[in-house]
């Protein structure tokens, strides 16, 4: 088969074109990342100033408009695009639940504080397993990012760590996922 | 040296295969998404689909998202490799033809 130098230059120019339509569904993951830092930075924000049973309602009432909204984008998304390892992340997420209930239940006592630590590092570690399973260095790099961040803050300013979660977690993973949403409009 | 493959070279199917190529190893795109993005009917977009599936570039799963009948496709192993190799054979033509400039330029 043989065509001319400006048929292969139209051939490339079309594949380029295609990879740049692609890049704006990258995009679509960037509603996730808005979805789940706008509710950490709630969440923490009210743990930082209500001291009384009604943060455990808030927290209840967050994590399930979280949930019933990331289902809603996942069925969404699944129209046009799914991915193979989808339902392993699926087992693995329910199998994570599961032993993070029963690590919670071993560790007791735990404070409040260590409570949280722990639980983001688990949500954390859940990032960087989907990021090998997706081969996704970005989510791998940000979800080792996030737990370095809240680590820090359980450190250095003990006294105000659900406020530090709030702005330097939930803020960043909701700028992150706008900054995603622009870039691949 | 990369050869052209005729299979992948008809307008339609390079970018389909460029879609399915860029959407990484684990993922695949549904039929409506293929159709919407290529400006394709539905009968079109079928027949490109059974050639790559016939020469081995692409695997074709049918199966049913909230009791609607949905097909996604994925482009194989064979299909990456195919690709690949059409693309670094379409580059290989224009290094050639700017050497050739080079050459007729430096000449004169």
């Amino acid at each position: 088969m043989n065509i001319s130098p400006e048929e292969a230059q139209e051939a490339l120019a079309a594949i380029k074109q295609t990879n740049t339509q692609m890049h704006k569904a990258y995009g679509y993951n960037g509603y996730y990342l808005m979805l789940w830092g706008l509710i950490w930075f709630v969440g923490f924000l009210a743990s930082q100033y209500i001291q009384s049973s009604l943060i455990n309602w808030i927290w209840g009432g967050l994590i399930t408009i979280g949930w019933v909204v990331s289902t809603f984008l996942g069925v969404n998304q699944s129209k046009q695009v799914r991915s193979i390892v989808g339902p392993r992340i699926g087992f693995f997420y329910l199998a994570l639940i599961g032993f993070t209930i029963f690590w919670f239940i071993i560790l007791q006592p735990l404070e409040v504080k260590q409570g949280i630590l722990f639980l983001i590092s688990i949500i954390m570690f859940g990032g960087v397993v989907v990021g090998v399973f997706a081969r996704s260095t970005s989510t791998i790099t940000g979800s080792v990012s996030i737990t370095v961040l809240a680590v820090v803050g359980y450190y250095l300013v003990p006294v105000y760590f659900d406020l530090w979660v709030a702005v330097f977690c939930g803020l960043a993973m909701f700028g992150i996922g706008l900054t995603l949403r622009l870039k691949w409009r | 040296m990369p050869e052209l493959n005729e299979v992948i070279h008809q307008p339609a199917r390079l970018r389909m295969m460029s879609i399915l190529v860029s959407l990484g190893k684990e993922n695949q795109a549904s039929f409506n998404y293929l159709k919407d993005m290529l400006g394709l009917t539905d009968g079109n977009l079928g027949a490109h689909l059974r050639k790559l599936e016939e020469s081995g570039y692409v695997e074709i799963t049918k199966t049913f998202v909230n009791n609607k009948p949905m097909t996604y496709v994925e482009a194989t192993t064979s299909g990456r490799r195919a690709f690949s190799e059409h693309v670094a054979a379409l580059e290989d033509i224009l290094k050639v033809e700017k050497q050739q400039t080079n050459h007729s330029s430096n000449n004169s």
